[in-house]
């Protein structure tokens, strides 16, 4: 099953790109994705994640065809 | 894609019930932490900003009695141009100015949109 992981702003640069399609065997939960990322896990407490547009819990499960957003505190405006 | 944009809806300027407008920019200062730039490089997480700012606007217009839009623009806006406009139009100015406050301040703390870059002079 793949994922599509999004990146933005600080969240782009520690991973240096701004998307990745992810394999996975089985659905996992978001607290999981940082497990499989070693250059965001150090961040996590500063990121927000959304699963499909909504925010979403480290435990939510991310399935097949998912597209999971890894948000930095906004500065927008 | 340029910018979001979310306009004042036009049967809302037709409507001559709204004695009030108000109208906030956010423009880019030409000093980020004393030092001088050109411009700031916005992005944004497109479908979600634009689910949240339309849902914030709605929250306005429910919680202050008015009509609002608002639009932000993304990628590269120069020193002195406006990122951001919110525009509030209701009866009297005290809903006006209360709408348009709580729209900019709404916009900056939800939306998922970033100073990507600034340009160093």
């Amino acid at each position: 099953m793949a994922v599509r992981l999004l990146f933005f702003a600080q969240a782009c640069q520690w991973v240096g790109t701004n998307e990745v399609r992810l394999d996975l065997d089985r659905p996992v939960p978001v607290r999981q994705l940082f497990e499989l990322m070693p250059r965001i896990k150090p961040h996590a407490a500063s990121l927000r994640v959304a699963v499909n547009h909504e925010y979403a819990e480290p435990g939510a499960l991310v399935k097949d065809g998912d597209e999971v957003a890894f948000l930095p505190p906004f500065s927008g405006g | 894609m340029k910018s979001l944009s979310f306009p004042l809806s036009a049967e809302a300027e037709a409507a001559f019930a709204h004695g009030a407008v108000v109208v906030f920019e956010g423009r880019i200062r030409s000093l980020e932490e004393g030092r001088p730039i050109a411009a700031i490089r916005y992005e944004a997480y497109v479908p979600m900003a634009e689910k949240i700012i339309a849902a914030l606007i709605r929250r306005t217009e429910s919680d202050f009695s008015c009509k609002a839009g608002a639009s932000h623009r993304l990628g590269r806006v120069p020193v002195g141009e406006a990122a951001v406009t919110v525009t509030c139009s209701a009866a009297h100015r005290e809903e006006a100015f209360a709408g348009a406050r709580f729209l900019i301040d709404a916009i900056k703390a939800e939306a998922p949109i970033w100073k990507a870059d600034y340009e160093w002079l």
